[in-house]
C-alpha cells in the first residue's frame, strides 16, 4: 500500500533517527492512532511492523525484510 | 499473595517505632517495586527544601516481585535517597544476596527515617524486628562488622547491609555494601545512613516467595537458563569480570586516563580481567540466581600489598582507583586502592574522581602544596593515594575537603569555574569510567539526562551501542536500525537512550540484574513479562512493562525539576565537547572525535516529551502517566525557571 | 549410579550464585526459597568462598539405615534414596544421621525431604542443568574422576616444566 511518495521516503531513509518522525507521519496519515502511536514508541521497531503488517498495510514478504534490512526497507515498501 | 510480600517496614530510629503498611493492588500495579517504591517515597517524603542528612529525610531499600525467585538474577536491592552529593534525587543498586533474604523475611521495602541516639544496628528476623545497640561495630569497615553481627546473632548465614568509616562520617559520597563486597555504589546514601547512627541492616528469612504459575516459570526460568549457556556476554563476563571490558575500552578510547585527558594508555591491559584472571583471582563470584557470575574476589601475591584481599573489582571500581588518577603501571597499586575504598565504604568511581579532580588541580597550578596539606599530588603518586583514600573517608586534613565531593571542594578551595572543568560532573556527580568520545554517543547523552545526577552509565546502560553488535539484528528489532550499534556515531541514539532507559528503570522496578538484559541481552523485554506474569498471575503487557519505567523516569526527572534543575544542567563535562580526543596508543579508533550532545538533545527532548525551555516533563506527559499530582507541583515553577534562567543564568551544582 | 550418572560436585568452581538452589525449590515446591530446596549452599563472604552442598548418594546409606518406618530407601534403580512423606513420621533421624546435612524437615509438613536426581526430568537434575560455572554435573562419577586426576597431572608437569626452564 502506498502512503507516502518515494521522495518522502527517500527522506526518511536519509534520517539518523527517524522513529518519532515516522510515527507522527503514520498518525497523520491514519494509518495508525495514538494508542498505537504510543505502543510503538514503547515497544520498538518490531512492534510498527508487526501492526502494518497485521492492517495489510504491508504484506508478510515486506515485513520479513523490514525486519532484516530495517527502517529503509519499511519507508521503500510504504512508498510502493 | 504471589510474587510480592505485601508490605513495606518503616523503622523510625528517632521514637523506636517499627510499622508495617500493607501494600495495595493498586501501588503495586502502579510502580511494580525496587526502585518504582523507592521514587514514589523519596519523591513524597523527601521535600525540595530539606537536607538530606536532616533527621526527618528518608532511605528506603527496595525489592520487587521477582526478587528471591529463579528468573535470571534476583538479588539486587535498590537503595535510594536525597543525596548528599547532588543535593537531588539518588539511587544505588547492589548485587548480592540480601535483597532476596529481604524478601523471604517477608518485605518489598525498608523505609528508615529518623535518628538514633547512638549507633544502632538493625536485626530483622522474619517478623521479628529489633533495634540493636551497635556501638561496639562503629568505625568497623563492613568486612569486620559483618563477622561481629554474625557471631552475635549466632547465624554465620544471615545477610548484612553495612555502612564503612565513611558513612559514619557522613562522607558525601559514602555508599553500603551486602555480603561484605557488593556495592550500592553512587550518590551517597552511605553517609546519609550514617547520619541516622545507622551501621547496618542484619536479615534472616525462613520463607519463600509464592508462585502463581510454577510450571509457566518453571518453563520461561528454564528456556533462558539454556540461552545463557552460550551468550557471548556471559561466558566474557564469567571469564574476566566486568575487566573484560578493559582492552575494547583501551582500543575504543573510552579508557579513563588521567582525568579523562586520554582515552587509551600503551599499558592498560596490565589489569585487564585477562590480566586479573592469571594473577589475583582467587575466586568466581556469583549474586543471587545469576547465570552469569561475573563477581570477582582479589587476592594479591606479590609486592608490597601482598596478603591483601577483597571481593571485586569491577571495572567501574578499579578504573577510577586505578588509570583516572595515573596508575597503570603496577596493577597491584589498583587492587589495593580498590580495597581501600571498600573497606572505608566509598565510592570508588567519586573517590577515584575527587582525587583525579585534585590532581589536574595541582598539575595546572590551581592548588598547591599549602592546600593539600603537603602531599604531593602528582598523576600516579601511589603513595600519596594510599594516604589520601583513609584521610578523605575520615574526614582529616585535605581529605575533609575532598569528603565534599568534587564541586563543592572546587568552591571551598575558591577555585572557580576553571576548577568545576576538572570535576567533570553534571549536576554535581562525576563521570564513570566511560569516555563518552568512545562509549559513546548513546551513554553521553544518557550522562547528561540521568535522573540521579547526570554522568551516570546505569540510567540508560545503553549497551545496544556496545555489545549490541554481539547480537545480530537487535538494534534493528528494537531501533529499527542496525547502525546504532557503533558508539561513536549519533544515528539512531536518542531512540536508543529513550528505550533503555525505560527498559532500565523497569528492570530496576522488577529488581533483577540489568547485565542480564542489556550487556547480555540474552533475557529481553518480552521474556521480562512472562516471567514476571507467571510469578504474580498478573496480565501485564509489554507496553504496560515500558510505560512504568517511563513513569518512574519522569518522577526522578520532576524531582530534580521540583528543584530548579532542569534544561540548563543537561550537559556533559565540557572537556568532551570542546577537547579532541588525543591518540594513547597507535590502534586507538576515535583519535580526534568530541562528543556531539546538541545534535542529539532537541530529539532526546522529543521522545521524552520534555518541555522545551525548562527541560521539566511536560503537563501532558505527566497526565499520561497518572502522575498528576506532579504536573500540579511543577505548575507554578515553569515560569519560575525561565526568569532564572534569564536573570541569573544559574546553573545547580549541589 | 542412576545410568552411570550421579551428581559430581567441583567445588573450586562454585560461585555461590544459589542458582542450584532456586532452580530445585521452584521445580519440585513451586515456590522459590532456600527452605523447600534439597541442596544448599554455603558462603564464608568475607574470605571469597562458596561451596555447594548436595546429596552424595551414598551407597550404604546412613539416612535410609536409620528410618524407623522405612519411609527413607534405596532406589537401586534410580542410584539414591528417597523418602516416601505417606510414611514418614517426621522423627529427623535421617536428617541427624546424614554426614552432610542435606536433609531438612519441610516447613509445611514436618516431614523429611531430600533429593531425587529430580527423577523423570529429562534433561536431568535442575541444580546440574543450571549451574552457570560447572561446580555440579551430572555425569558418570568415573569419567569425571578420570578426567580430574589427568587434569591435576599436566597442571603438575606443567609446574616441573616451569621449574626445569626457570
Amino acid at each position: 500500500m502506498s502512503i507516502m511518495t518515494k521522495a518522502q521516503a527517500k527522506n526518511f531513509a536519509e534520517m539518523d533517527d527517524f522513529m518519532l518522525e515516522l510515527c507522527d507521519f503514520l498518525k497523520s496519515k491514519n494509518v495508525i492512532d495514538a494508542t498505537t502511536h504510543r505502543s510503538i514508541l514503547l515497544k520498538g521497531f518490531s512492534r510498527m511492523v508487526a501492526y502494518l503488517q497485521e492492517k495489510k498495510v504491508i504484506s508478510a514478504k515486506e515485513a520479513k525484510e523490514a525486519m532484516e534490512k530495517g527502517f529503509t526497507s519499511l519507508v521503500y515498501a510504504l512508498a510502493k | 499473595m504471589n510474587g510480592w510480600a505485601g508490605q513495606r517496614l518503616r523503622v523510625d530510629l528517632s521514637s523506636g517505632k517499627i510499622t508495617k503498611e500493607p501494600l495495595s493492588y493498586e501501588y503495586r500495579r502502579k510502580w511494580i517495586g525496587g526502585r518504582g517504591f523507592n521514587s514514589d517515597i523519596i519523591y513524597n517524603e523527601v521535600p525540595p527544601n530539606m537536607d538530606p542528612f536532616d533527621p526527618n529525610a528518608r532511605v528506603c531499600f527496595g525489592v520487587g516481585p521477582v526478587s528471591g525467585t529463579a528468573a535470571p538474577s534476583t538479588g539486587r536491592v535498590t537503595v535510594t535517597c536525597k543525596s548528599p552529593l547532588t543535593g537531588g534525587f539518588g539511587d544505588s543498586n547492589m548485587g548480592g544476596h540480601w535483597g532476596a533474604e529481604l524478601k523471604y523475611a517477608g518485605y518489598d521495602q525498608i523505609v528508615v527515617q529518623g535518628r538514633a541516639k547512638n549507633p544502632v544496628y538493625l536485626w530483622i528476623d522474619d517478623d521479628k524486628v529489633e533495634i540493636r545497640d551497635a556501638r561496639h561495630l562503629w568505625g568497623k569497615f563492613p568486612r569486620e562488622a559483618d563477622q561481629m553481627i554474625k557471631e552475635e546473632v549466632g547465624d554465620e548465614d544471615i545477610h548484612i547491609v553495612l555502612i564503612g568509616p565513611a558513612g559514619e562520617n557522613m562522607v558525601r559520597f559514602a555508599c553500603t555494601f551486602n555480603d561484605v563486597w557488593r556495592a550500592a555504589g553512587r550518590t551517597g546514601h552511605g553517609g546519609v545512613i550514617g547520619s541516622k547512627n545507622l551501621k547496618g541492616i542484619a536479615v534472616r528469612g525462613s520463607g519463600t516467595v509464592k508462585i502463581a504459575n510454577p510450571k509457566a516459570m518453571m518453563d520461561v526460568c528454564n528456556r533462558l537458563r539454556q540461552t545463557f549457556k552460550p551468550d557471548p556476554m556471559k561466558i566474557g563476563l564469567y571469564e574476566f569480570g566486568s575487566l573484560c571490558l578493559i582492552n575494547v575500552a583501551n582500543r575504543d578510547g573510552w579508557f579513563p586516563w588521567r582525568n579523562f585527558q586520554g582515552g587509551a594508555h600503551p599499558l592498560a591491559s596490565n589489569m585487564a580481567g585477562e590480566t586479573h584472571a592469571k594473577t589475583v583471582l582467587k575466586h568466581r563470584e556469583g549474586c543471587f540466581s545469576c547465570p552469569i557470575c561475573c563477581g570477582r574476589f582479589t587476592h594479591i601475591k606479590e609486592g608490597k600489598w601482598a596478603g591483601e584481599e577483597f571481593g571485586g573489582p569491577e571495572y567501574e571500581h578499579a578504573v577510577p582507583t586505578g588509570p583516572r588518577i595515573g596508575i597503570i603501571e603496577d596493577a597491584n597499586d589498583i587492587w589495593h586502592n580498590a580495597r581501600l575504598t571498600n573497606d572505608y565504604g566509598m565510592d570508588a568511581i567519586e573517590t577515584g574522581g575527587v582525587i583525579s579532580a585534585a590532581m589536574e588541580w595541582y598539575e595546572k597550578g590551581l592548588i598547591t602544596t599549602k592546600e593539600t596539606g603537603g602531599l604531593e599530588l602528582e598523576w600516579g603518586n601511589a603513595e600519596v593515594v594510599d594516604k589520601l583514600i583513609p584521610m578523605i573517608a575520615t574526614r582529616k586534613g585535605f581529605g575533609a575537603i575532598l569528603a565534599e565531593g568534587g564541586d563543592r571542594a572546587a568552591d571551598k578551595l575558591g577555585l572557580g569555574d576553571k576548577g568545576h572543568y576538572y570535576t567533570i560532573t553534571t549536576r554535581g556527580m562525576t563521570l564513570p569510567g566511560d569516555d563518552p568520545r568512545g562509549l559513546g554517543f548513546g551513554y553521553g547523552l544518557s550522562f547528561a539526562m540521568g535522573t540521579r545526577g547526570g554522568c551516570d552509565h546505569l540510567r540508560s546502560l545503553c549497551c545496544l551501542e556496545l555489545s549490541g553488535a554481539l547480537y545480530p539484528g537487535l538494534n534493528t528489532k528494537i531501533l529499527g536500525d542496525e547502525r546504532p550499534n557503533k558508539p561513536v556515531t549519533t544515528v539512531g541514539k536518542p531512540y536508543m537512550v529513550f528505550y533503555e532507559e525505560n527498559q532500565k528503570a523497569t528492570t530496576d522496578c522488577l529488581q533483577v540484574c540489568c547485565f542480564t538484559t542489556h550487556w547480555s541481552y540474552a533475557v529481553l523485554t518480552p521474556d521480562q513479562v512472562e516471567y514476571l506474569n507467571a510469578v504474580t498471575g498478573l496480565d501485564f503487557t509489554e507496553e504496560e512493562f515500558q510505560e512504568i519505567g517511563e513513569r518512574v523516569y519522569n518522577l526522578e526527572r520532576a524531582y530534580w525539576a521540583r528543584q530548579m534543575s532542569g534544561a540548563r544542567e543537561d550537559l556533559v563535562p565540557e572537556r568532551f565537547t570542546t577537547e579532541p580526543m588525543p591518540q594513547g596508543v597507535d590502534y586507538q579508533t576515535n583519535v580526534g572525535v568530541v562528543f556531539p550532545l546538541s545534535e542529539m538533545l532537541k530529539k532526546y527532548y522529543k521522545y521524552r516529551d520534555y518541555e522545551p525551555g525548562t527541560g521539566f516533563p511536560s503537563e501532558r506527559k505527566l497526565k499520561q502517566l497518572g502522575l498528576d499530582y506532579v504536573a500540579k507541583d511543577l505548575a507554578p515553577l515553569r515560569a519560575k525557571y525561565m526568569s532564572e534562567a534569564e536573570k541569573k543564568k544559574k546553573k545547580y551544582y549541589y | 549410579m542412576s545410568n552411570g550418572k550421579a551428581l559430581v560436585y567441583t567445588q573450586e568452581k562454585c560461585t555461590g550464585c544459589r542458582s542450584c538452589v532456586v532452580g530445585c525449590s521452584l521445580y519440585h515446591d513451586g515456590e522459590c526459597g532456600k527452605v523447600v530446596s534439597r541442596v544448599a549452599v554455603v558462603r564464608n563472604e568475607r574470605f571469597g568462598e562458596s561451596f555447594v552442598v548436595g546429596c552424595d548418594m551414598c551407597t550404604d546409606a546412613p539416612c535410609a539405615a536409620v528410618c524407623p518406618t522405612g519411609a527413607c530407601y534405596m532406589d537401586t534403580a534410580a542410584g539414591i534414596t528417597k523418602i516416601n512423606a505417606d510414611k514418614c513420621i517426621g522423627c529427623k533421624e535421617c536428617a541427624m544421621a546424614c554426614p552432610f546435612g542435606v536433609i531438612n524437615m519441610h516447613y509445611k509438613t514436618g516431614k523429611a525431604f531430600k533429593c531425587d536426581l529430580c527423577e523423570g526430568r529429562d534433561a536431568g537434575p535442575v541444580c546440574a542443568d543450571w549451574c552457570p560455572s560447572g561446580a555440579i554435573t551430572y555425569q558418570s562419577p568415573n569419567i569425571a574422576f578420570k578426567a580430574k586426576r589427568r587434569t591435576k597431572l599436566m597442571e603438575r608437569l606443567e609446574a616441573v616444566k616451569a621449574g626445569e626452564e626457570g
